[in-house]
């Protein structure tokens, strides 16, 4: 294998500064030595530059213009920090029926109890429930016994 | 230990993230050249790429609650950045790009960088090295951009990527020896010697 051979093999793996020639390597010796294999050590190195230059172009953006694109997506968190008053309202409007529903459900209770299973009474139910924070719940007792709704709204 | 990016500091994102809206258009316009590197460098495609930054910028803003400070924000954004390309590939297939006759890459390689008469083969150049430059696996794509092209050292390239160092260092080497090979391969005196 000649010198300018084993060069060319060296080049495939060459850091970038003995591409230079400027290190002090087998490598760094021949380049600076072979005008020919220099000449290919510095092709790619203009391909190094000129695909850093086609990666690095950035075309110039319009930074309000696209925050006011994600401000449309933005407004769930704002409005999630910042209670506003129609969404009071819907909360409000939401309790409402759900304790109206309740009420009717207590109102029309009836034993479903049957032979050998132990019901546990609704205001058990009741107590054992817990809405986690900011959410309210609402217990529904269906017709079938042993199917209870659990509404957290 | 510095950010990788380090025109964006912890304190501008923490006061983006509470709500200040210059901070944030600040940071959106300091994010933005890395994002669009980052997503051309997956997309290979600059309409592409350009849509695919926009949503990774608008996904930054959205997410920037989950913010806490606790990573490094370069670390994340690469990861919303590297996630977004994934979904976006799975929901459309790469489009077939034009071929490139790398035949004409050596007439085309400068005879020094100072040379103005040549700027029009130049940008012909690129578009040939962008070609051999897609053909790399994704991840010697990305090592290759941030540690031979940047220079980024390999353990933060590493950690960008949350990946073994060892890792970075052998996907270098074969993006390396590939990306080298397609050029050496298309100049016609060394092909001689290959052969």
């Amino acid at each position: 294998m000649t010198e300018c051979a084993r060069s060319l093999e060296a080049l495939l793996d060459a850091e970038l500064e003995e591409l230079s020639g400027v290190a002090e390597t087998d490598l760094g010796v021949h380049l600076r030595a072979c005008a020919r294999c220099a000449a290919t050590a510095r092709a790619i190195l203009e391909g190094n530059n000129a695909l850093d230059g086609v990666l690095g172009s950035v075309p110039p953006i319009d930074a309000r213009a696209l925050l006011a694109r994600a401000q449309v997506e933005v407004l769930p968190r704002v409005e999630k920090r910042a209670p506003r008053f129609g969404r009071r309202w819907r909360q409000g409007a939401a309790l409402a029926a759900a304790a109206a529903i309740a009420v009717l459900l207590v109102l029309s209770e009836r034993d479903r109890s049957m032979p050998g299973v132990e019901m546990v009474p609704r205001a058990e139910v009741y107590s054992m429930v817990e809405a986690p924070a900011d959410l309210s719940v609402a217990v529904i007792q269906t017709d079938d016994p042993d199917i209870t709704i659990l509404w957290f709204y | 230990m510095s950010d990788h990016l380090p025109d964006i500091t912890r304190d501008l994102v923490i006061r983006a993230r509470d709500g200040d809206e210059v901070a944030l258009r600040v940071l959106v316009e300091a994010a933005y050249p890395w994002v669009r590197r980052w997503a051309l460098v997956h997309t290979g495609e600059p309409t592409e790429a350009d849509d695919l930054t926009q949503d990774v910028l608008i996904q930054m803003i959205r997410k920037l609650d989950s913010y806490h400070g606790d990573a490094r924000f370069g670390t994340w954004l690469y990861s919303v950045t590297r996630n977004a390309a994934t979904d976006r590939f799975r929901r459309e297939r790469r489009r077939a790009r034009a071929s490139k006759d790398p035949r004409a890459f050596m007439a085309l390689v400068p005879e020094s960088p100072e040379d103005p008469s040549r700027s029009v083969e130049r940008s012909e150049l690129r578009a040939i090295l962008q070609t051999f430059f897609e053909e790399l696996p994704e991840r010697q794509r990305e090592i290759f951009d941030l540690v031979e092209l940047q220079g980024m050292g390999a353990n933060d390239a590493a950690d960008l990527l949350g990946i073994e160092p060892v890792s970075v260092r052998a996907n270098l080497f074969k993006a390396r020896r590939r990306l080298r090979a397609r050029i050496l391969e298309v100049w016609p005196e060394v092909a001689e010697d290959l052969s």
